[in-house]
């Protein structure tokens, strides 16, 4: 198999869900042994597209990268459209070209696409929030795969979006939820279609056994994740029924309020986080809008069940599917799915236990990529 | 570059867009106004505004330097304690402004689509007065 993975930023430490992601599929890809190329640009930051890297050939954990500089980039008419998308103003179509045109664009990146294209079976696209990834799929349309990560959010309603989805050869949601939102909520019609999943990297055993009585936090200390609905149900828990602490692990700029129901950790090394995992009554995942949530799959594999928001339909999928949590979207319900786990210690260590075999089953790397090497002789097979 | 915008364009043209419309995000678009009939011009300038203002609202802290602040250190202290104080009160008026702004969101969203019904019920109402007047030729 040879795959090339077009993406914006890649490297360690990015901080960002879909470049995780592209690395993980293509380092799993490379100890398959498959023939694999990272495409990608100079930039770190995703803010200021500065090309902070050389560009050229590298090597990282056995996949080849090759770099491209960022050519193309108008940041005070991106920000325009930008305020107008998080606003929720009416962008009009000229309007949405222009937040796909003013960049980041790398043309020496589209070129390699255009000449390299024709040597890979396929050339996976992601996230779908970036126009140089537009761009890209527009260069080589028949061979692309695009892996959005898709979130109901203003992005998903922009036409260049709806335009490349429904150009490419193929395109590869997170979770059934997700597909839902493409195909049937904003009336998407890819030419084809599957859902792949994420992967999840193996994590270290936790260095504690004990669990504890408080509730976890983990991840990007944001208004987007609906943070301030969770910080204030824990007062008021607090206030009502008694004292419930919620211990927060991330960055952000959404600290909780000091108040003693709340430890800060701010952010933490891998084997701390899974020792905060494993001794929690339950990992927290408030936020109503996710294309995948790893942070709920690492609390299972942790061993401990997970309260989401019922109004958020991929995390509330994974939970019906794998019985390993709880979902309230009001605070009674929060309340009283917190009083439940408190009373019934083992049956919320049994919803764990179900969460971590619905990981080990589905989203590990090797299933991703078996999955993927299926879907690819499907897609490859001639429609009789 | 212009080979891709090209391309997109042509895609566009290949694929009907411009006969399609889509599903908007949040709030029911603002409809614009109507090019095929008379229509109130109060109605669409004030909607047009509302559309652009309900989200706007400002809510970062405002630390204007005072003679207070130039006391040397205690100045400085002194200004670490407005921040803090600032910062307090923005925490709690984000919320509010976060619900209004929802509110004002919904509100928008019902007049945009009620412009656009409007606008339809117009258009039948105008078909149905031609059949009319049609009708009454033909008795006559």
């Amino acid at each position: 198999m040879r795959v090339a993975v077009v993406t914006p930023r890649y490297g360690l430490d990015l901080g960002g869900g879909a470049e995780n992601q592209a690395r993980g599929f293509a380092e799993e890809a490379a100890r398959l042994g498959w023939t694999v190329e990272v495409w990608t640009t100079c930039a770190q930051d995703h803010y200021t597209w500065q090309n902070a890297l050389p560009a050229g050939p590298s090597s990282l954990n056995g996949v080849t990268i090759h770099r491209f500089p960022i050519t193309h980039w108008d940041p005070s008419l991106r920000a325009e459209q930008e305020q107008r998308l998080q606003t929720r103003q009416h962008l009009s179509v000229f309007q949405q070209y222009q937040w796909l045109h003013s960049g980041p664009h790398s043309a020496p990146l589209y070129r390699h696409v255009a000449a390299q294209a024709a040597h890979f079976d396929a050339i996976i696209m992601l996230p779908y929030a970036n126009p140089l990834v537009h761009y890209a799929a527009q260069v080589v349309p028949d061979r692309t795969i695009l892996w959005p990560c898709l979130h109901d959010e203003a992005y998903a309603y922009l036409e260049p979006v709806r335009l490349t989805l429904e150009s490419v050869w193929g395109v590869m949601f997170n979770s059934p939820e997700e597909a839902t939102l493409a195909c049937r909520k904003l009336g998407m019609t890819p030419q084809h279609h599957a859902i792949l999943g994420e992967g999840v990297l193996p994590l270290p055993s936790p260095r504690i056994t004990e669990v504890g009585d408080h509730l976890l936090y983990v991840g990007r200390l944001e208004e987007g994740k609906n943070l301030l609905q969770l910080y204030e149900f824990v007062e008021r828990y607090n206030r009502e029924r008694g004292a419930l602490s919620l211990t927060v692990v991330g960055r952000g700029p959404l600290r909780p309020p000091h108040h003693p129901a709340f430890e800060f950790l701010g952010f933490v090394d891998e084997q701390s986080k899974v020792d905060a995992c494993a001794g929690a009554l339950a990992l927290c995942q408030p936020s109503l809008n996710e294309s995948f949530s790893l942070v709920i799959m690492e609390s299972w594999l942790a061993g401990r069940p997970v309260l989401v928001h019922g109004e958020c339909p991929v995390t509330r999928g994974h939970v019906r599917r794998s019985k390993g949590g709880l979902f309230y979207s009001t605070y009674p319900e929060f309340a009283e799915a917190v009083e439940w786990l408190r009373e019934h210690p083992e049956l919320a260590t049994r919803m764990g236990q179900n969460g971590r075999a619905y990981v080990q089953k589905n989203y590990t790397w090797a299933a991703v990529t078996h999955r993927f090497q299926c879907l690819i002789q499907t897609w490859q097979r001639p429609i009789p | 570059m212009a080979e891709i915008r090209q391309r997109i364009i042509h895609r566009r043209a290949e694929l009907g867009y411009d006969r399609r419309t889509f599903p908007t995000f949040g709030a029911a678009a603002y409809p614009g106004v109507p090019e095929d009939m008379d229509y109130d011009t109060d109605l669409y300038h004030y909607l047009r505004l509302a559309n652009e203002t309900f989200a706007a609202a400002e809510t970062a802290p405002l630390l204007a330097p005072s003679p207070a602040t130039r006391v040397p250190i205690l100045g400085k202290v002194w200004q670490i304690i407005r921040a803090s104080a600032h910062s307090l009160v923005l925490f709690y008026v984000n919320r509010a402004v976060a619900h209004q702004t929802t509110v004002n969101s919904h509100l928008v969203s019902t007049l945009n689509r009620m412009a656009v019904v409007m606008e339809q019920q117009q258009r039948t109402i105008q078909t149905l007065q031609a059949e009319l007047e049609a009708l009454r030729r033909t008795e006559r």
